[in-house]
């Protein structure tokens, strides 16, 4: 009997499986109308979001639903680690999300493309225009092969709304008493740290007590300016015969050992978090921070002018940087109000709505060039990711190499900092982790 | 049959001991009773078991078809450095979440059998709190009082050891101790509370005959409150010991396993493979060791401390 009822229940799913596939397979060719959607009825659409998306959100959603009044949105606000250990499951359940957003990378996009739970969206970005204007080396992160094996080709399978990329925050009165300029390049920045630890100012103020972003986002930046942008995203996309052990990487970590030895983090950067990081950067400790551009949106909460930002010119003297359109959104294969679904997305990826975006100083990808900035910090993240847009590069974050990846960089960058590790231990166990998973890939 | 009077009298005087005869028997329909219960049972606790053991034979990510990869996952468990290393640091959490709590819940009552204490109550329901506390607050709390700028950093440097303050949680030196001590400072209220109830039912008699023959308080603690504590210790011991080895949510709100891998618990790499990494066959497997040295040490704890009477 046991087996029985499991086997009616592979059944069961895989009816389920091929219900879902032939619903997702009406494709569209222009924007949803509001006639579509007044036809499904009063329904509901359920939408899952990172916390960060709070701010956008509540702006979107009442012009939503006074725009489509048959439609409730009923959303579920999840912190950054919740949704990432809960979204694949919740896509894979019998009442998923319509509308969520995910990660890139192999552990959660890929498993979801794997299994057929989120929906190409080719289509709808074609019949909204979503793409005009906007670099197309932007969508490998969301491309992927049918198996859900690799990425950077094939269908898109998500899109985010606001790029972020990773810069360099700069405290303004704290350079002008330095006497510095703000940093353009990797060797000013170099030089600026130097001054600020001279003149006993923190240099760099880090909160990595989650292992982050310190062997992520700081890393990343430094790998961003010492490397060849193929090479890297060859090496997280898990093509064969790509390893970490780059010229660049070497020249990034030996950097970052320096910065450590030299004490330009401080002290107790691995007992404080991220978030009293930020707070205590915004209350004016540390000259720079390195991070993520979502990082701004705090800091211009607390002075709109007093930081700075920019993105560095990597030894290449091009913009190259970790980053891309933003925390994807993806429609769920299995959706009953599909057309709701693409017009709550459509909505919030307009150019229409774009603004919305820049007044909780976020950069959005629609309208990039015409918003309006808050105050001259997030005027200053807006030109950068115009440059970055025109004619710079985008990396791929370096933990969507495996599944693995976010706590093995995270923990080796620790060891190496403390000295506990050295720059060969460290490639050697980071390239370990990734041979693993392709070994693991090629199995499946 | 008809009985004789004789024979009525005979059966009445019998009738206790037969009552008992038959509640003695076996009776197959009786166990219908236990139906429900074994059935919800079953429902949430051996299935989950028995399904748990079957991943853990398998590679799967939780959601596509899963592949039978026999032993592998457990050959990874027992033959990686870094997973062992894990299971040992949940050792040495026993140390601190199991060992210490009850040598300072058996000070307190030794001091207590002792003196008498006024305000007893209240002294026991501020030492309990921690244990009915949350504990996302007390590792938010414990974050704040261990960090570099925090209170025990402050105290070193107005006492001149500030060559020693340090952020106690993000230094591979100082984390896995660190975090084991708030474990401690959970757990010791729920031991002293346990011993407290024990000893008020030793009988007075055998203290006061410990007095009269002229035992110390430390003799008068070794000859009577600690054996007559040998129940409650087990109990303590398997709550706690059992506690350890599960710790998650202290190190998750503390040091994400950080610095390095230093403070990495079997719990936290269960997690993380069943939900970030999407490894589950290697979760579950990490899950089976774990229940299994959960279950030896929790027995071998109730045999040796088993009441002899």
């Amino acid at each position: 009997m046991h087996r029985r009822t499991f086997n009616f229940m592979l059944a069961a799913s895989a009816m389920s499986l091929a219900l879902a596939t032939s619903a997702g397979a009406a494709e569209i060719t222009a924007p949803v109308t509001p006639e579509d959607i007044a036809a499904l009825g009063d329904v509901t659409l359920r939408v899952w979001a990172d916390a960060g998306e709070e701010a956008m959100l509540t702006k979107l959603i009442p012009l939503y639903e006074e725009t489509y009044p048959n439609v409730t949105v009923e959303l579920t606000l999840k912190g950054w680690g919740d949704l990432m250990g809960t979204v694949v499951n919740a896509m894979n359940s019998n009442t998923p999300p319509d509308v969520t957003n995910g990660n890139q990378g192999f552990a959660v996009m890929g498993t979801m493309v794997r299994a057929s739970l989120i929906r190409p969206l080719d289509d709808f970005i074609t019949a909204y225009g979503i793409d005009e204007g906007l670099p197309a080396s932007g969508f490998a992160s969301m491309q992927w092969n049918e198996d859900g094996t690799a990425w950077g080709q094939g269908p898109i399978y998500g899109m985010g709304g606001a790029t972020q990329p990773l810069g360099l925050f700069y405290n303004k009165a704290k350079l002008e008493e330095l006497g510095l300029e703000a940093p353009e390049s990797i060797a000013d920045l170099e030089a600026a740290l130097v001054a600020a630890n001279e003149a006993g100012e923190l240099p760099i103020m880090l909160g990595n007590a989650a292992q982050y972003p310190l062997g992520s986002h700081v890393l990343g930046i430094l790998i961003d300016m010492y490397s060849g942008v193929d090479e890297v995203n060859a090496w997280i996309a898990g093509n064969e015969g790509s390893t970490f052990d780059m010229p660049g990487v070497r020249k990034a970590l030996e950097t970052l050992q320096a910065w450590g030895e030299a004490g330009y983090f401080g002290q107790g950067y691995d007992g404080r978090s991220l978030d009293d990081a930020v707070a205590a950067y915004g209350a004016g400790e540390g000259v720079f921070f390195l991070g993520g551009s979502f990082n701004g949106a705090r800091l211009a909460a607390v002075d709109p002018d007093a930081f700075g930002y920019t993105l560095l010119r990597g030894e290449s003297g091009e913009y190259v940087t970790t980053g891309t359109f933003g925390t994807p959104w993806h429609v769920s294969s299995k959706t009953q109000v599909e057309p709701a679904a693409l017009a709550f997305l459509g909505m919030m990826l307009s150019s229409d709505f774009a603004q919305a975006y820049a007044d909780v100083s976020r950069l959005p990808n629609a309208n990039l060039e015409t918003v309006t900035p808050t105050g001259s910090m997030h005027e200053a993240q807006l030109a950068a990711a115009r440059a970055l847009f025109a004619d710079g590069e985008f990396v791929g974050y370096l933990d969507w190499a495996t599944p693995t990846m976010q706590r093995t960089m995270g923990t080796q960058a620790q060891m190496l900092l403390a000295g506990r590790a050295d720059v060969d231990g460290f490639i050697a166990a980071v390239q370990d982790d990734w041979q693993a998973y392709q070994d693991e890939r090629a199995e499946q | 049959m008809s009985a004789s009077p004789l024979a009525r009298t005979d059966a009445e005087n019998r009738q206790p001991e037969r009552a008992a005869g038959t509640a003695g028997r076996f009776v197959w329909r009786h166990t219908l009773y236990l139906v429900p219960g074994l059935v919800i049972y079953a429902l949430f606790c051996l299935w989950p078991l028995a399904e748990t053991v079957r991943f853990s034979f398998q590679r799967w990510d939780g959601i596509t078809e899963p592949r039978w990869v026999g032993w592998r996952n457990y050959l990874a468990i027992f033959t990686d450095p870094q997973t062992l290393t894990v299971f040992g640091h949940g050792l040495i959490m026993i140390i601190f979440y199991a060992v210490l709590p009850l040598l300072i819940g058996l000070l307190i009552v030794a001091i207590m059998t002792r003196i008498r204490i006024r305000l007893l109550a209240v002294f026991r329901t501020v030492l309990f709190l921690p244990q009915i506390l949350a504990t996302v607050v007390v590792a938010v709390a414990w974050r704040w009082i261990y960090a570099y700028d925090g209170p025990i950093n402050a105290l070193l440097t107005a006492v001149g050891l500030g060559h020693l303050s340090r952020a106690w949680l993000g230094d591979f030196d100082t984390a896995l101790n660190s975090v084991g001590l708030i474990g401690t400072w959970i757990n010791f209220g729920l031991c002293m509370v346990l011993f407290i109830g024990g000893a008020q039912k030793i009988g007075r008699e055998l203290y006061e005959a410990a007095r009269l023959d002229g035992a110390g308080p430390f003799q008068e603690f070794m000859a009577v409150t600690l054996p007559g504590l040998r129940g409650e210790i087990s109990i303590a011991l398997v709550l706690t010991v059992t506690n350890a080895l599960r710790n998650f949510d202290i190190v998750w709100n503390t040091t994400s396993g950080g610095p390095g891998t230093s403070t990495l618990v079997p719990s936290y790499l269960i997690y993380e493979g069943a939900f970030i990494t999407r490894n589950v066959g290697f979760a579950a497997a990490a899950s089976v060791v774990l229940t299994l040295l959960i279950l030896v040490l929790t027995g071998v704890i109730t045999r040796a401390l088993r009441q002899r009477d």
